[in-house]
């Protein structure tokens, strides 16, 4: 098969980069987690139950993860030198006209004067590898949402803390701005709650699956943010017994599940985009019973439609299984 | 007047009130704050009424009534040694529980034990006319006889058939091993079991398709998967490689019944039927990916993962009808089945300047088909006949390559807009369409002007063109023989076929300090353009609006509603083929068109409230939906022409469902982190579906074709349900 030309890509990737010296630690800058929690006693304190606090203030494995606050917020000591200026006036009861000490920090959050770009830097610093290989370019990081638009970092939300509509699978990672993960993605994916709630469904409201499930939202390079190569990948993950190969193939099926299922939910039986015999007869329009309208009261319509015959329509391996009856 | 089933539930419920008076002066609350394990128990008793066996209640939960531990969870987060530990159950016993464990050394490894229980319910009440079990299903031969001479007393033997339930159970253990020596260094070893056990609905024929047999298909598979992975990264870049392995059992391999009406075989009537269940089969990937920063603002990303499917079961014989001659032989005694695929993605994206963004893609999916292409001289249709002709297995298979570019400008802080192209190429073998270019352009703008307001928009068209489209080239014989009419030279499959498609998305956001509102606009437009038959178009809109108000401190009030549009036109002609001794009849005046659509609505509204300084917390909500569905068909010929067919074209009944949920929880501080909680639940489920509703086991009232056709007869009854459970939730 005839492919794109190789070298005219790996050209435009190498035309790309461009050159800029790292910034080296100046370790002057830093003042040390005890003093930020002379001014900031509450948020320090929640922050300190957090696996991620555990980490940095018992077990840092690196330079920067020893900095503790300042890991994420930047070095300190101008923001502190403002803010004590600052108290000195107070107390000698003259206005202090000197800029915002919040000025010479890094803050984080919805209210942050810095671009989303600038506050995921912080957290890319460490948070590169694992899941965010493929953060930069993704289609969440291109539309400008930071990382503390879904996570929190400075409150570790118990499990037990959460009063969510949609149960979700345990797990102890639950640094996030909404009581449940997929509450985080219905945020701007709202038409998914929608989806979730129709009649037929996989296990979402149970609890057994959930968004990440399926998707990675911190980039893939993938289709859809799909955690694996493609659709159907995906779906053998729990589906393994319909991935083949097969003697007797249906093309669509193996190409993409989704030509005929809508993963999310779906009024129609077994997530099918529409009704057996016409979700099957917009391709079967060959002679004899697919070619026929059918009445709703004939076998080729109720129950299953097709499938009350042609079961194996995944696949068969039956020598006799071409039409999938077998 | 106070039934025997509140005495006993008032019982309870004072049973629970004592246990934590009693809970809460122990000395187990003592100096809590000094413990370093944090945790919760919640247990309750629980009462329902109403239909809470109804199987499409049940689907994936198990909710029963009485004493329950919904569930416990306890975290030592500061062991000694910076170890840490911590388990959550769930659901604790009941047939879709969870459970989790955690144990590790902080920042070093970690190891997480899973397990999960899912029930999948189908049915209650499935009519099964046949004993048996492990794939075998079986009918006396007294009552086959009769009925061979006499179909008629089909209904009255079914009558009798035992009810069954219908339903699944998936298991599932997940074991992971997290090593991190360093902040740059992670190993990861996991292994997964998965057994899934129990019945669903498979549809048989036997005897040429005149006996439709529904039963209940034995389902006992078993799933291990296996994942190793190690990974670098620093602020350069890094890597990632892994494999992957799963191995699929299944028990049951193949699944016999014996025909009811037929004791010995024949030519042209088997007195047992067969069918193939899926085959075990193997699938393996490696991984290999990476991304290196070549500067500051320029990172390049890869990865490159071939894999590899396996499946050789052995065949099964062409027929289980030992009366049939000339029986051809097989062509091998296994499939040999081989699909490689390599997935590749090649990613450069670079910040030329801090604002703008530019990012390229080349991605290519390799899917080869390796199976063998084996020769059939004939095959056997239902264990009957042997209709002919020849046939061979296509190993069908693609390659799908994707080329984008992209650019983004985050302009004054806090503005995206974005530009992109994508072209796909989908090359495919065996299929009706050889190549297909796909060309995508599309833009997207997200502005924040102020701290109180989101807009997000995109738009995107797509334009899809099959460098040539070929009709019959999925089977071989092209075109299903020499009687045969083939494909209608016009029908275009959707999924190959020319294609237009418009995409925009609207998503508005505002907030303040008290409300937040939200709404969003999505439609997504497929015109099949050079589709005279089969899809022609495939359109749907979809609006959702979400507010949130804060009445006062301690209430919130909320609500959301979305309606989703889906409408769908295909077209058809009814064609009968030639016979030795008549021509085809293929005319347009045989033309047939359907208008499918399907309308849902989702609402909710709740409030969030508490009092007494969040003593006491309600939260409630009441959530509706309602699908309907209509399929509409008309003739597009003329009765009055000689030649026509379509008789049958008339629109089926509407369809519909309504799915109503309110929920209250109240809750009430106890004193030292004990609470009080009191859940009520009600939910309702209607539908109105043509297509099952009227499923009986003998079916010929509605189709007198299927006299010899025998169903499970399952339906999917409508409930209402009410729970009510009081608990107690203790901190620790």
């Amino acid at each position: 098969m005839k492919r794109f030309s190789t070298p005219a890509i790996l050209t435009l990737f190498a035309g790309m980069a461009l050159a800029a010296p790292q910034q080296p630690m100046d370790e002057s800058q830093y003042v040390g987690s005890q003093i930020c929690e002379e001014c900031h006693r509450q948020g320090y304190r929640k922050f300190g139950a957090t696996k991620m606090a555990r980490v940095f203030f018992e077990a840092p494995r690196s330079a920067l993860e020893s900095k503790g606050c300042e890991a994420c917020h930047g070095p300190g000591r101008e923001h502190v030198q403002k803010a004590r200026e600052r108290d000195r006036a107070r107390e000698l009861g003259v206005p202090y006209e000197g800029p915002k000490s919040s000025e010479f920090i890094k803050q984080l959050g919805k209210d942050s004067p810095m671009p989303a770009r600038a506050q995921n830097a912080q957290c890319l610093q460490c948070h590169q590898k694992g899941q965010r290989l493929f953060w930069k370019g993704s289609t969440h990081e291109a539309r400008g949402i930071a990382c503390v638009t879904c996570h929190q970092v400075h409150q570790k939300v118990e499990p037990f803390q959460i009063a969510s509509r949609f149960k979700e699978p345990l797990s102890d990672n639950r640094m996030f701005v909404k009581p449940s993960q997929m509450e985080v993605c219905f945020q701007c994916h709202q038409m998914r709650r929608a989806q979730l709630q129709r009649s037929s469904h996989m296990p979402f409201r149970e609890g057994k699956v959930t968004c990440t499930s399926c998707h990675n939202p911190h980039g893939t390079p993938n289709p859809k943010l799909l955690t694996e190569a493609t659709t159907n990948e995906t779906c053998y993950k729990c589906h393994a017994e319909r991935r083949g190969p097969f003697l007797w193939e249906h093309p669509p099926v193996m190409e993409d599940c989704l030509n005929c299922h809508e993963a999310h939910g779906s009024s129609h039986p077994q997530l099918l985009k529409a009704t057996a015999p016409r979700l099957c007869q917009r391709c079967h329009v060959n002679t004899r019973h697919p070619s026929t309208p059918q009445l709703a009261t004939t076998r080729f319509v109720f129950n299953r439609g097709c499938t009350n015959c042609h079961s194996q329509i995944h696949g068969s391996n039956h020598p006799s299984g071409l039409r999938f009856h077998r | 007047m106070e039934t025997p089933a509140m005495k006993a539930l008032n019982r309870l419920i004072s049973h629970v009130i004592v246990a934590q008076v009693a809970l809460l002066s122990g000395p187990a609350l003592q100096a809590q704050e000094e413990k370093p394990a944090r945790g919760l128990v919640e247990i309750g008793v629980r009462q329902l009424a109403g239909d809470h066996g109804s199987s499409k209640f049940n689907e994936y939960h198990h909710i029963p009534a009485g004493f329950y531990l919904q569930q416990f969870e306890v975290y030592f987060n500061k062991l000694p040694g910076k170890f840490f530990l911590n388990a959550q159950t769930r659901e604790t016993l009941e047939k879709d529980q969870s459970y989790r464990f955690g144990l590790g050394q902080e920042g070093k490894y970690r190891f997480e034990f899973r397990w999960d229980r899912t029930p999948h319910v189908f049915a209650n009440g499935a009519r099964v006319f046949f004993g048996g079990s492990g794939g075998v299903y079986t009918i006396p031969g007294p009552t086959r006889s009769l009925l061979q001479s006499t179909p008629a007393n089909l209904p009255s033997l079914v009558d009798g058939a035992q009810l069954q339930g219908v339903s699944l159970a998936r298991n599932a253990g997940t074991g992971t091993f997290t090593y991190t020596p360093t902040a740059n260094w992670a190993v990861q070893l996991q292994y997964s079991n998965e057994q899934q056990a129990g019945v669903r609905p498979i549809g048989t024929t036997t005897n040429a398709f005149t006996n439709s047999i529904e039963l209940p298909e034995p389902v006992d598979y078993r799933t291990n998967q296996a994942k190793a992975s190690v990974e670098y990264g620093n602020d350069k870049g890094g890597f990632q490689s892994s494999y992957s392995g799963s191995l699929f059992r299944n028990r049951v391999g193949e699944l016999v019944w014996d025909n009811p009406f037929r004791t010995a075989d024949a030519a042209g009537g088997a007195s047992r039927g067969r069918i193939d269940l899926y085959p075990d089969n193997a699938a393996h990937a490696l991984s290999f990916a990476g991304a290196y920063n070549l500067a500051e603002s320029t990172r390049l990303m890869a990865s490159i993962s071939p894999g590899w499917m396996l499946q050789n079961d052995a065949f099964l014989p062409f027929t289980i009808n030992t009366a049939l001659a000339g029986v051809p032989a097989l062509p091998a005694a296994s499939l040999n089945g081989k699909k490689q695929r390599l997935s590749m993605n090649y990613t450069a994206t670079s910040n030329p300047l801090p604002a703008l963004t530019l990012t390229a893609r080349y991605r290519s999916y390799d899917y080869n088909n390796n199976t063998p292409s084996l020769v059939f001289s004939n095959y056997v249709r239902a264990d009957a006949d042997m209709p002919g002709p020849a046939r061979r297995s296509l190993p069908y298979a693609y390659n799908r390559q994707n080329l984008g570019l992209e650019a983004s400008w985050q302009f004054l802080n806090k503005h995206a807009l974005k530009a992109g192209y994508d072209m796909e190429r989908f090359d495919r073998e065996h299929r009706d369409t050889t190549r297909s270019n796909e060309h995508t352009g599309g833009v997207t703008l997200d502005i924040n002007p102020k701290k109180w307001l989101l807009v997000r928009t995109s738009y995107k068209h797509a334009r899809r063109e099959p460098r040539h489209y070929e009709a019959n080239e999925e089977s071989f014989p092209l075109g299903e023989g020499a009687l045969s009419l083939g494909e209608l030279p016009g029908l275009r499959k959707f999924d190959q076929a020319a294609r237009s498609r418009d995409r925009a998305e609207a998503l508005l956001q505002m907030d303040s300090d008290k409300w937040s509102l939200s709404g969003s606009y999505f439609t997504t437009q497929d015109r099949y353009t050079q589709s005279l038959y089969g899809l022609l178009n495939d359109v749907s809109y979809n609006y959702t609006v979400d507010v949130s108000y804060q009445l006062r401190h301690d209430v919130t009030l909320f609500a959301d509603y979305t309606r989703e549009r889906y409408r769908y036109n295909q077209r058809s002609r009814q064609r009968v083929p030639p016979t030795a001794t008549a021509p085809a009849n293929d005319s347009p005046n045989n033309d047939w068109e359907s208008f499918t659509r399907d309308v849902v609505h989702t609402g909710e509204v709740g409030i969030n409230a508490s009092a007494l300084r969040k003593k006491v917390t309600i939260d409630t909500f009441y959530s509706l939906t309602v699908a309907k569905g209509s399929i509409a068909t008309r003739a597009m010929g003329s009765s009055s022409i000689a030649g026509f067919l379509v008789t049958t074209a008339q629109d089926y009944p509407n369809t519909g469902n309504r799915f109503h949920q309110v929920t209250t929880t109240c809750r009430y501080q106890l004193p030292r982190s004990a609470a009080l909680k009191l859940d009520y639940r009600f939910e309702r489920y209607d539908r109105v579906d043509f297509q099952i509703d009227r499923m009986r086991p003998y079916m010929v009232p509605l189709d007198p074709s299927t006299n010899t056709s025998i169903y499970l007869g399952l339906d999917f009854p409508r409930y209402n349900v009410h729970i009510i459970s009081v608990a107690l939730e203790y901190r620790f």
